[in-house]
């Protein structure tokens, strides 16, 4: 909730400040090489990618040069099971999949292994339980409930979803997409700790539904025979925070900016590497409902 | 004797309300004190003034008090226990004039401070550098009751030496003692960054500082010059770990480090004082680092305030009798800030990154402004002036956007092109007539 207020705040600064601000051109050095490991590895039945990529120029507008000599294992300590991931271009790294099959298992315990130039770089993760969606239901935009009016028939709409009520803290990021397009901008980026939706506290509050009593899924519009398809990915404490400490970095301006700092990260890399390797890995149980909007 | 007594309430707020949502936020931080400061001074002889006092300062700190409001219409409170101390001292010193050109002035100052109850101490564990303290246990005090003591000696020197009747050297030395400092992880200064008294986890800022000068008039003292160099070192300054979160947070103090500071550098100024043109030019070399514990890998790195060349210059000409122009003109050194130098790739975020770790690793874009007026005197005279005068004057004559801070983005709509943004507070010309008379 405090940080609710904290984004509310920034956003009102960032736009009345907008008019004193513009771009400029700024001279960087370059950083020292590092590997940046993107594994978000999760239980639907579809091909899973692991990402092994370098670094890059800040001001760079392209995709991050890949890493194509990696060799990526990933395994379920838990069911002792290695599953190898070849890759294919752009630093990706798939495992291929039957429709039937996951190799993604809540509670299991797994370890990600990227190998690269002899070096063995590690991470260790435990897929946690996600929530349960009821339903998602939509609501018109006629500028009485959020938002600006619209003369178009237009929808937003809400996740109604209930979270595991017991004395464990429950992490997830909600997912949002319009037909199959996720929406994945960093505005859109949306993490919350027992269903509290956008009410960020270290604290587990257990409710058994998401509060207030849906998730608003963001200014997003839907035109009529739309699909919604909302999923909710089961994270781990570490990697809510991962994701706080990103989009605070991206979007860390105007005149209460503070000065930036390095994401954390949870990629081992072993001491004498002559280079490091950056990034995150996380396993999820994933909760997924569509709907067509009308 | 002389008896001060003073009470100050400084207030921080910030509010404002979204009419599009009625979501409101309201947010207020003060400081209020409370002083009384008896002195006294003895004339011992002709060559020794002896001065001595005491003074008990209290501090009411209310760290922050918030309010927020949804667009439902439901509120949410944040309000932090207030917080208390009070700082008692006693000092004496002499003013004594050993030779007809030598004075020395010493003193001595001893200052205990007492963070009080009523109020809830917190208690953190130890852990790595750079990472949030462990919280351990909160401990209930009573109203008044000490949870943590102080005691500081602030010891001072001086030394004046007059070589001719244009000419003389100064020389001191002073320890001090501060009970209450600033916290602030914003890149820029900003009027909202909160100050926080001593406490059971935070010990007060010690500073010793030496400086030595050279002062010498010339021409029948229509130039007056001094060249003074001056060292600080300061223990137990105020930083915080990277990503601290020291907006509304009850449990700050685990987010805060202390470690060491210095300031050191040369200051030289010039001042005309008679003649047409008059005015004055101040110039000073220095730099100010920070030593902390986990943060940029354990070396010196350039503290915020750091600023290794500033210039001022202030200069007036009477063009005649009634007209008088005027210009001032200020060069600083960009201040110190982080900035990326690559950026990672994650969940199709891209995210700013310092592979060499260091906090302050660039500057900004200087700080320089030409501001001019011009003064047209007229009415009656009185005591020697005009009783009245027109100014006309232009803030930044040459409209520079003088950065406040850069930050770094990715461009909306864009999520993989980033770019770096200039945030200037007064970016233009800014013109003014001001009237003014004396009656």
């Amino acid at each position: 909730m405090k940080i609710f207020f904290k984004l509310l705040t920034l956003a009102f600064f960032i736009s009345i400040l907008n008019s004193c601000t513009d771009v400029v051109q700024i001279k960087l050095d370059e950083g020292s090489k590092l590997y940046v490991i993107d594994a978000f590895v999760n239980d639907l039945r579809i091909s899973q990618t692991i990402k092994v990529v370098t670094n890059d120029s800040y001001f760079s507008n392209r995709d991050a040069p890949a890493v194509p000599n990696a060799n990526v294992v990933l395994t379920d300590l838990t069911g002792n099971i290695q599953y190898n991931f070849n890759y294919t271009s752009n630093g990706n790294y798939v495992y291929n999949l039957s429709p039937a099959d996951t190799i993604a298992k809540t509670n299991h315990q797994y370890k990600l292994d990227v190998t690269i130039d002899g070096v063995v770089y590690t991470s260790m993760a435990t897929q946690k339980r996600s929530a349960i969606i009821d339903s998602i239901s939509s609501l018109p935009n006629d500028g009485g409930g959020f938002g600006p009016p619209s003369k178009n028939s237009t929808f937003f709409c809400l996740l109604n979803a209930r979270d595991i009520a017991d004395n464990n803290p429950d992490y997830y990021w909600i997912k949002t997409f319009r037909n199959d397009t996720l929406f994945n901008g960093s505005a859109d980026i949306n993490v919350c700790i027992d269903g509290t939706g956008g009410i960020v506290t270290d604290a587990p509050n257990n409710t058994v539904e998401f509060t207030p009593p849906a998730i608003f899924l963001g200014f997003k519009q839907y035109k009529k025979l739309d699909i919604c398809k909302v999923e909710i990915h089961s994270t781990s404490r570490e990697t809510y925070f991962f994701f706080v400490q990103a989009l605070g970095q991206i979007t860390n301006g105007g005149l209460f900016a503070t000065t930036p700092e390095n994401v954390k990260t949870n990629i081992t890399t072993p001491s004498g590497a002559k280079t490091k390797a950056v990034g995150w890995f996380n396993m999820a149980t994933v909760a997924v409902q569509t709907k067509v909007v009308k | 004797m002389n008896i001060t007594g003073f009470y100050s309430n400084y207030d921080y707020l910030l509010a404002f309300k979204l009419s599009q949502t009625d979501q409101s936020f309201n947010w207020r931080s003060n400081i209020v004190n409370y002083s009384v400061k008896p002195d006294f001074t003895y004339f011992l002889n002709g060559k020794n003034t002896i001065r001595f006092g005491a003074q008990a300062l209290l501090y009411d700190f209310l760290p922050y008090n918030a309010t927020g409001q949804f667009a439902t219409g439901a509120s949410v409170t944040f309000k932090a226990d207030k917080r208390y101390g009070v700082e008692y001292s006693i000092y004496a010193g002499n003013e004594h004039k050993i030779l007809p050109r030598l004075t020395f002035e010493y003193g001595l100052r001893i200052s205990m401070y007492n963070y009080l109850g009523k109020g809830k101490a917190y208690y953190y564990g130890d852990t790595l550098s750079n990472e949030p303290l462990p919280f351990i246990k909160t401990k209930s005090y009573s109203n008044g009751e000490v949870i943590k003591t102080y005691i500081n000696p602030e010891p001072r020197f001086s030394a004046n030496y007059v070589i001719n009747q244009f000419s003389s050297v100064k020389a001191s030395y002073n320890r001090m003692a501060q009970y209450i400092q600033l916290i602030s992880n914003t890149a820029a200064s900003t009027p909202l960054d909160v100050y926080t008294i001593a406490s059971n986890n935070l010990k007060p800022l010690l500073a010793d500082q030496g400086s030595i000068g050279y002062f010498r008039n010339f021409k029948e003292n229509m130039f007056e010059t001094s060249v003074e160099v001056y060292y600080k070192y300061m223990q137990n300054q105020l930083d915080y770990i990277d990503n601290a979160d020291l907006f509304i947070n009850d449990k700050v103090e685990g987010q805060l480090i202390q470690g060491l500071g210095r300031a050191y550098g040369a200051e030289f100024y010039v001042k005309k004082n008679k003649g047409k043109l008059k005015g004055w030019v101040s110039y000073t070399l220095s730099k100010t680092e920070r030593l902390v514990n986990g943060i940029s890998n354990n070396n010196w790195f350039f503290s915020r305030y750091d600023r290794t060349h500033c210039l001022n210059t202030s200069l007036n000409i009477d063009v005649s009798k009634r007209w008088n122009v005027s210009a001032n003109f200020v060069f600083l050194s960009g201040t110190p800030a982080t900035f990326p130098n690559t950026k990672i790739q994650i969940q199709n975020l891209n995210i700013p990154y310092n592979t060499d770790n260091i906090r302050n690793n660039y500057r900004i874009t200087p700080y320089h402004r030409l501001d001019v007026g011009a003064t047209y005197s007229f009415g009656k005279i009185k005591n020697g002036n005009r009783n009245q005068n027109l100014v006309i004057s232009v803030y930044n004559v040459y409209n520079r956007r003088n950065a406040f801070s850069i930050y770094f983005q990715t461009k909306n709509g864009q999520p993989l092109q980033t770019e770096a943004i200039r945030l200037s507070i007064i970016g233009s010309i800014v013109p003014a007539v001001t009237y003014n008379f004396n009656f």
